[in-house]
């Protein structure tokens, strides 16, 4: 390890582009709950030694703004999952996202959708891009953006923050997030199917046809956190040692694995994402590494 | 380098045989605008080609030529996104409508684009399943335009708009290449670049095929319309069935407008006096289910009483709840045919598609009522109250150019309205050419830049920041365009 990195903690959308103004690379980040699952975490050569400078989002928090009669919250995105939940609940609304990994109470809404980590609730409720309805990014030149609106539908242009969601912060930094609410009364219980284990030094989760499900399920075996059948979803935490089957058409994302943590591996994919990232980010200051490929 | 059109015709059917190569004056008159009729510009060709294969060979061929070239489906967009607003070739997906491949127990179809939404639903229902994505349109307007504009629907209330069923495509990029993109699972790591084609008004490249989400289709349904003597009190209804947290599968509103030309056309009555129907439907399917130990057909009549209690609250003066199947599609008659039965009242109706926030509506309401009287033109509106989307259809006559220029001024004038109250300039319609210059009432040139920015994945403009995919759509200030506006905008006034 080298020393640790300075850490910026700015409390406005027009903070956070001054910070990206001097044009100087930063590791962006909400409260760390998931650095598992970035890329190169696990590795010696990790993202904070390359990048001495590290952006947190978690000053930038707070409820702006809920319209409770719209069912609809606009945050800061370094506003916490459990923060928001409090705000909305007492109006019966919540966000009908359940969190897969247990104990990060401290995770960011920013952070959350810059993940884009399958949920409880994805087959039943839909992921994050199903209830978002707009955001504020600073881009990485310091410019700020916004996109979308208020109201719960909405074609006006290019649907531009569905690049944010799933981003890992490469593309820009997200800082308010409009979100749709939904009644809390209406929101469906996760049905899993627990396994053996509670927690590991690995992550694997994988998404498998329906039709493959049962077999995944059956090679996950002493792997196993849990499984939700509704998204044909497989949490595990493997050994280092086990290698688990994968199946025609799935996809994987893991945790604690450094740089094999987000295989991309279409080569078109990889393509189309190399073009935006030089788009957006032709200096390459934001989060370098974080995705894999760049 | 630019040709002349014998030239061009002449090359287009060695490309695809003569046979899939419209010219003349009637491909121009069918071609020449989509739903969307008051501004209008010739094709100089239109192509039919039956693959993606064919679909490439077109692109390419105007990229070498350098003519522009639009995609269009069944020409039932309403912002004018199929308009070939530089002229050069139309690529009509008329003849690629098949189902490609069914996977029943994973709910996936692959389809081509060309095919109608509804036939998507009417090869998947022996399974039990259809395509939730259901807009008024849906008997004739394809996959393709739905991909294109992220078509909504009345049932997208609860089951959500296009972008949230399509999980990969085939892209015909700008540029001719042939791209599979996305993933038939969804939510694969990434970035979404699905999600940035759909609702790209076909600027992004051409789809050609689509892998879609299949949804079961809901075991317990209950409609009903609850008639009004105000239009104010049915959309207090409204925001308060929402604010219950009741979550109909459809929330429709249609005023008195409406009411009449579908008395006029199909016979049907209502209570007199009555300003505002509003039809609602709750359904389940066997899925879901928060309250164990109760029936799909329990939940559902808990829900449709929280609704009608909430319209008799209203002094509601007529509750009709369907009995059977065909009671229900009696209900749904007035919604689904009341666009077609305007026709009846004027000779054109210009439909708008502004967005609020729902609690927003009794005010919004009145204000569009008040604008009609202001312009002087007739207004009727039939539209999904639930998610706050207004379709306003001004009716006029087209051959006056003075009814024609109000009727423009005052969707501009509701437009801005529903920007005011922190809604969309569209809902469901698209930008196309219609909205086009609105787009900077709701966006900064930073936030136009973003999505200029993200347009450049797919469509790099040449030096003058011109395309030729699709050109002149949804961002303005497109140079060319710009100069061109003059010959299409308004070509009927």
């Amino acid at each position: 390890m080298v020393n640790s990195p300075e850490i910026l903690l700015p409390e406005s959308t027009e903070e956070v582009a001054a910070i990206l103004r001097e044009g100087q690379a930063v590791q962006v980040a909400g409260n760390r709950t998931h650095e598992p699952f970035w890329v190169k975490s696990t590795n010696a050569n990790d993202c904070a030694e390359i990048v001495p400078r590290l952006l947190s989002t978690r000053m930038l928090c707070g409820v702006v703004e809920h319209f409770a009669d719209d069912q609809v919250v606009v945050v800061r995105a370094g506003t916490t999952l459990e923060e928001l939940t409090r705000a909305i609940v007492p109006a019966g609304q919540c966000l009908p996202i359940v969190l897969a990994l247990p104990g990060r109470p401290d995770a960011t809404v920013g952070g959350l959708l810059s993940m884009n980590l399958p949920h409880l609730l994805d087959a039943q409720c839909g992921s994050w891009r199903d209830w978002i309805l707009g955001m504020t990014v600073v881009r990485a030149n310091g410019t700020i953006a916004k996109c979308g609106s208020l109201a719960v539908k909405n074609v006006a242009g290019y649907d531009v923050q569905k690049l944010f969601i799933g981003a890992r912060g490469t593309l820009g930094v997200i800082t308010e997030v409009i979100f749709k609410s939904y009644p809390v009364k209406a929101r469906p219980h996760p049905a899993l199917i627990e396994g053996p284990l509670d927690a590991g030094e690995t992550y694997w989760i994988q998404r498998v046809f329906p039709t493959d499900f049962d077999a995944a399920l059956e090679a996950a075996r002493e792997s196993l956190m849990f499984a939700d059948r509704a998204s044909s979803t497989l949490y595990c935490a493997p050994k280092s040692y086990v290698t688990l089957p994968r199946y025609l058409g799935d996809w994987v994302i893991r945790g604690g694995c450094g740089a094999k943590n987000l295989p991309i591996a279409d080569p078109v994919q990889q393509r189309l994402m190399l073009r935006a990232k030089e788009l957006f980010d032709p200096g390459r200051l934001l989060n370098p590494g974080a995705m894999g490929i760049f | 380098m630019p040709v002349t059109s014998e030239v061009l015709i002449a090359e287009l059917s060695r490309l695809l045989g003569s046979a899939k190569v419209l010219s003349g004056a009637a491909a121009e008159r069918g071609y020449d605008c989509d739903a969307y009729t008051v501004d209008r510009s010739k094709p100089a060709a239109v192509v039919l080609p039956e693959s993606t294969e064919e679909v490439a060979k077109v692109v390419r061929w105007c990229n070498e030529r350098e003519i522009p070239f639009t995609a269009r489906g069944a020409g039932t967009g309403l912002s004018g996104g199929a308009l070939p607003a530089l002229g050069g070739v139309l690529i009509s997906t008329k003849r690629m409508n098949r189902v490609l491949e069914i996977d029943a127990p994973n709910r996936i179809l692959l389809a081509q684009t060309g095919i109608a939404n509804r036939r998507i639903s009417d090869a998947v229902k022996h399974f039990g399943l259809h395509f939730a994505p259901d807009p008024s349109s849906q008997t004739v307007s394809t996959l393709g335009g739905n991909i294109a504009e992220n078509a909504g629907g009345p049932h997208t209330l609860k089951y959500g708009v296009t972008t949230q069923h399509i999980l990969a495509l085939t892209l015909v990029d700008p540029k001719g290449e042939i791209m599979q993109i996305g993933s038939r699972l969804g939510g694969a790591p990434g970035f979404d670049m699905v999600g940035l084609i759909v609702g790209a008004e076909g600027t992004l490249g051409v789809v050609t095929e689509a892998w879609v989400k299949l949804t079961p289709i809901p075991v317990a349904v209950m409609t009903a319309t609850i008639a009004f003597q105000s239009v104010r009190q049915a959309t207090q209804v409204v925001a308060e069935i929402i604010t219950s947290g009741t979550v109909p599968a459809a929330l429709e509103i249609i005023d008195h407008g409406i009411l009449g030309a579908i008395t006029a056309a199909f016979g049907l009555t209502y209570p007199e006096g009555t300003q505002a129907l509003l039809l609602v439907e709750c359904d389940r399917g066997i899925d879901l289910s928060t309250d164990e130990g109760s029936t799909p057909e329990e939940i559902v009549e808990r829900e449709m009483a929280i609704a009608v209690e909430i319209g008799r609250k209203h002094h509601a003066t007529e509750i009709k709840i369907a009995k059977d199947e065909a009671e229900r599609a009696k209900l749904w008659l007035a919604r689904k045919k009341g666009i077609g039965a305007m026709g009846r009242i004027a000779p054109s109706i210009v439909t708008h598609d502004g967005v609020i926030p729902r609690s927003k509506l009794p005010e919004m309401l009145e204000f569009v009522y008040e604008t009609a009287k202001t312009f002087q033109i007739g207004v009727a509106n039939i539209f999904h109250a639930g998610d706050g989307n207004l379709h306003p259809c001004f009716y006029f006559d087209d051959r006056d150019p003075d009814q024609v220029r109000r009727v423009v001024e005052a969707g501009e004038h509701v437009i801005r309205r529903c920007i005011e109250l922190g809604g969309s300039v569209s809902g469901e319609h698209g930008i196309g050419v219609e909205k086009i210059d609105l787009m900077p009432l709701m966006f900064s040139e930073d936030d136009l830049a973003l999505q200029a920015t993200a347009k450049r994945i797919f469509n790099e403009p040449n030096a003058n920041g011109d395309t030729l995919c699709n050109p002149c759509k949804v961002l303005p200030n497109q140079k060319t365009c710009v100069e061109h506006q003059k010959r299409w905008r308004g070509t009927t006034w």
